[in-house]
């Protein structure tokens, strides 16, 4: 393409800038709410910035209750949600990062199979996983449950963990195919003539030049198991084995709703998934565009 | 060393036939040519021999051992593919010694092989480099080193100069050759180009739509094609092929007019035939004349004159290697060597 007009270019700004605000307007009262107390807050509600500053809902929550500051002097009782939030957030880690290992390493290997075998049935297994994916979570759930509770895995990470591995099983593999399908089938059978097994030359050939794949398919798994309310929700009843989200939740539903506290768990909640799209950002690009431009 | 051998050779796809059971000997040292027209199965042949594609039915041995069900890793067999296939995350040392690291040979033999590799094929300066930053001849050149370090038993070449320009080819082609008279291990090479194959082979194979149509010595293949295909696939410009009929002594032209028929030619008297003759088979005589032709086009490539014209209304092209001063539209009389003229049957295209 040649020079475009300053018109054409101040358009895409503009549109750039909206579609960007668009997504980080609703952070805006967040920051703000969770620098405040909560009878700040409530005094005005119209108020565009709050009155007073202060950090001790991140306090509060960071210290599991027992640092309750100013803001909190006078209140004894505290949600599960705020005592069990250390907790939470370690759970979420645990199982975030055990799903994307696993559904990566799981999802590799299907969609290798799949591209790479010439086996009668893997089409057929192929679109049963697509079809699969299709019934919504929530018909699963009372099954989940009763297989869960059968094998011993309620109030578990590890059946929290298989149970999310499940369910994005098959997105990983719907995105990784298409992607294993364009990789140029010489390079392995190069590595095989070379002295590779089958399962070596997809190793050392195939995954190191996959990395932007990878990186995008595991942020993406990464942020939707962070972000899974329902298993954990249905699987973990004890508060030792919630994670994150189900922690949120309960805040909801108790019988004082703090909404200061509720936004600054919503910003601490949000840091490790900001975090990583921010280190894999080179890959991501990569990874997001590939297929769509001939390299 | 090693021959190989692939014995009633077949291969399908689903239901459809591709290789339809060949058989070719390779013997210890040979470097054998695979030419054929695009799609008659040629990397196929080649991708079994490798391992890389499963054989439907036939065996493929390698000294007398059957390796059909051989994993391609431990067949001591080398490919050069068409696309290079380099490693685009290892320089071209880690390209060139990825299968002796494999193999796990020492670091310090690695390294001593892989110079001395990179050294024959000038490569020297670019060991540290990575593929995306060689030009394309130079890729060709590791893809070589790469299958040269190894030592391998057999050599397989899919079209490994088809990407190069025609200058570089030529080159290349000769230091193949050289390189396969240095090395001495048997070479199996596949190309569409014809010159590639005569140049380079010590025998051809032809094979069309999924069969062989004739193995034999490039010279051999050229001056006695058992077939209208194979006679028309080798030599350019390409063997003239006039229609017409034996006619007792003579072979009659559509339009009445006769070439003269060999001597040695059986009778055949009225059979449907095509009068092959080669390019530089032609000799243009004042007197004595055996037909007129009519010139249309006077191509001087230096070296040769290529004229283009018909014989009894049939286009047919002659070399001379002369320089001549002649005009299209003009008649000249032409004398043919009747002992390089090849008769084929004018439907099923076998020799006569
Ligand atoms: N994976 C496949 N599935 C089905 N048919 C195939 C497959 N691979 C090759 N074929 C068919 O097998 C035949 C031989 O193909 P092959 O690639 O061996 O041809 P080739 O002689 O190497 O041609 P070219 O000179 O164009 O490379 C072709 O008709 C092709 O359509
Ligand atoms: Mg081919």
């Amino acid at each position: 393409m040649n020079r475009m007009s300053w018109r054409y270019r101040l358009g895409m700004n503009l549109a750039n800038v909206l579609a960007i605000c668009f997504l980080i307007l609703p952070l805006v009262p967040v920051v703000l709410g969770s620098l405040q107390s909560e009878r700040t807050l409530q005094e005005d509600v119209w108020a565009l910035l709050p009155a007073e500053y202060t950090l001790d809902n991140f306090r509060l929550i960071l210290s599991g209750g027992t640092n309750k500051g100013q803001a909190f002097q006078g209140i004894d009782y505290l949600p599960n949600s705020v005592t069990w939030f250390r907790n939470a957030f370690l759970n979420s880690v645990l199982v975030a990062s055990s799903v994307t290992v696993l559904t990566l390493v799981l999802a590799t290997l299907t969609a290798l199979t799949v591209t790479r075998l010439k086996l009668r049935w893997t089409g057929y297994l192929m679109n049963a996983t697509v079809i699969s994916r299709m019934v919504p979570l929530i018909v699963l759930m009372l099954p989940l449950f009763v297989v869960m509770r059968q094998i011993g895995l309620l109030n578990t990470l590890p059946g929290i963990i298989m149970a999310e591995v499940g369910l994005l099983l098959p997105y990983a593999i719907i995105i990784l195919v298409p992607y294993f399908q364009a990789f140029p089938k010489e390079l392995e059978e190069s590595a095989r003539l070379d002295g590779c097994t089958r399962l070596a030359s997809y190793l050392r050939i195939v995954v190191p030049l996959s990395t932007p794949a990878l990186a995008a398919c595991g942020v993406i798994i990464f942020i939707i198991s962070w972000h899974e309310l329902m298993i954990p929700l249905i699987i973990a009843s004890k508060p030792e084995f919630m994670t994150l989200p189900v922690v949120l939740a309960g805040l909801v539903s108790d019988q004082f709703v703090f909404f200061t506290v509720m936004m600054a768990i919503c910003l601490i909640g949000l840091a490790p998934t900001m975090l990583l799209v921010l280190l894999l950002q080179k890959y991501l690009v990569k990874g997001l565009t590939a297929g769509a431009v001939k390299g | 060393m090693a021959n190989v051998s692939v014995e009633n050779l077949k291969k399908n796809y689903g239901l459809h036939e591709v290789i339809h059971g060949i058989d070719i000997d390779i013997g210890d040292r040979e470097f054998v040519a695979l030419v054929g027209p695009s799609g008659c199965g040629k990397s196929t042949l080649l991708r079994m021999i490798a391992g890389l594609e499963d054989v439907s039915g036939g065996t493929v041995s390698i000294d007398e051992e059957v390796i059909n069900d051989i994993a391609p890793r431990d067949r001591d067999i080398a490919m050069v593919f068409q696309s290079y296939a380099l490693y685009p995350h290892m320089t071209v040392a880690q390209n060139m010694g990825f299968a002796l690291k494999l193999a796990k040979v020492p670091a310090d033999e690695i390294d001593a092989r892989v110079r001395q590799a990179a050294a024959t094929l000038n490569l020297t300066d670019y060991l540290e480099r990575f593929p995306r930053e060689l030009s394309g001849g130079q890729r060709q050149r590791v893809a070589m080193g790469r299958a040269i370090v190894r030592r391998p038993k057999v050599f397989l070449f899919d079209e490994p100069l088809s990407n190069l320009d025609a200058k570089l080819r030529v080159r290349m082609r000769t230091e193949i050759k050289s390189l396969h008279q240095r090395l001495g291990a048997t070479s199996i090479y596949v190309t569409h180009d014809q010159i590639e194959a005569m140049t380079m082979a010590d025998r051809i194979v032809v094979m069309r739509g999924g069969n062989i149509e004739q193995i034999g010595a490039p010279l051999e293949l050229y001056d006695a094609p058992v077939n209208e295909f194979v006679a028309t696939f080798i030599g350019s410009p390409a063997i003239n092929l006039l229609e017409g009929v034996i006619d007792g002594a003579d072979f009659r032209l559509p339009d009445g007019s006769t070439l003269p028929l060999p001597a040695a030619k059986p009778g055949d008297n009225g059979r449907a035939a095509k009068y092959g003759i080669r390019p530089e088979h032609f000799a243009i005589v004042e007197t004595g004349a055996m037909t007129m032709m009519k010139i249309d086009v006077v191509e001087p490539t230096g070296n040769e004159t290529i004229l283009s014209g018909t014989i009894g209304g049939q286009e047919v092209q002659i070399t001379q290697q002369q320089r001549l001063s002649l005009a299209p539209g003009q008649e000249i009389g032409v004398s043919l060597r009747l002992d390089a003229v090849h008769l084929f049957d004018a439907q099923s295209g076998q020799r006569l």
